[in-house]
């Protein structure tokens, strides 16, 4: 995870975002993003203990005080994560891959509401 | 020097004759996948919190296109939450989550569409192979 963040820093428009943290009713985040990152299907080889690979499943919501604030920092998420390649130990990972953008939506949880917009990568770990 | 082209030109039209025999089979495929996919995702977000009750009824699929040659070669399933359903609108919360309420990504959708991609792979190959030995390849 340090290095999907690390990655998304290195645009300037992303530099001093807030990470993984949650829009509190008063606080005003300008922008941010928080990434989720899910390990779907592990696969395995008959007989052996260990899987021989994984999906990864990282999604971003890219967080602005308006849509197009979330869009840009959609934008700029996007342009830094697609083709990004990470290095994880002991495993040889293909590069990351954009498979969905949902619209800009409005979480009318806090007031006020905030613009997010959730782009979604995969990736796959073979052991090396 | 010559070439026989014989073979080939009985493969080539052999060939042609499968996509008339594969859009059912194919359609079909496509189907049971989608009906998996939704069955998978659905079991998952049963599994999930008690508020989310209704919210495994409101996901279902559309399989858009005929699969034959004649209408439209273009086969594809969404599979989903309908909106119009009971709670089908709270649908894009559990995917994809939101950031006020610190409400995680649960991507069944997502992760029930990875879990089928095999057997759809399969269903597939097998269709293939059905059209092909009705087309006595």
């Amino acid at each position: 995870m340090t290095a999907l963040i690390a990655r998304c820093e290195l645009d300037p428009a992303l530099e001093g975002c807030t990470y993984d943290s949650q829009v509190l009713n008063g606080t005003d985040p300008q922008k941010y993003v928080v990434l989720y990152l899910q390990r779907t299907i592990p696969y395995e080889r008959a007989g052996a203990s260990d899987p021989i690979a994984y999906d990864w499943l990282l999604t971003v919501h890219s967080v602005g005080m308006t849509a197009v604030q979330a869009r840009l920092v959609s934008s700029k998420v996007v342009q830094q994560l697609a083709g990004f390649r990470i290095a994880i130990d002991g495993w040889r990972q293909t590069k990351c891959r954009l498979i969905n953008s949902e619209p800009i939506d409005f979480d009318t949880g806090v007031q006020p509401p905030i613009a997010y917009g959730v782009d979604q990568f995969t990736w796959r770990s073979d052991a090396a | 020097m010559s070439f026989d082209f014989s073979d080939l030109e009985k493969l080539a039209a052999d060939i042609s004759k499968v996509p008339d025999n594969a859009g059912p089979l194919i359609r079909k495929a496509v189907e049971v996948t989608a009906r998996n996919v939704k069955d998978t995702a659905a079991q998952s977000v049963k599994g999930g919190a008690s508020s989310w009750k209704a919210l495994p009824d409101a996901i279902d699929y559309d399989l858009n296109g005929q699969g034959s040659n004649q209408f439209s070669s273009q086969l594809n399933a969404e599979i989903g939450y309908n909106k119009a359903k009971a709670a089908g609108k709270l649908g894009n919360l559990r995917e994809f989550g939101a950031p006020g309420k610190r409400l995680v990504p649960h991507n069944d959708l997502a992760t029930a569409l990875a879990q089928n991609q095999d057997d759809f792979t399969n269903g597939l190959s097998k269709a293939i192979a059905d059209a092909e030995k009705a087309a006595g390849l």
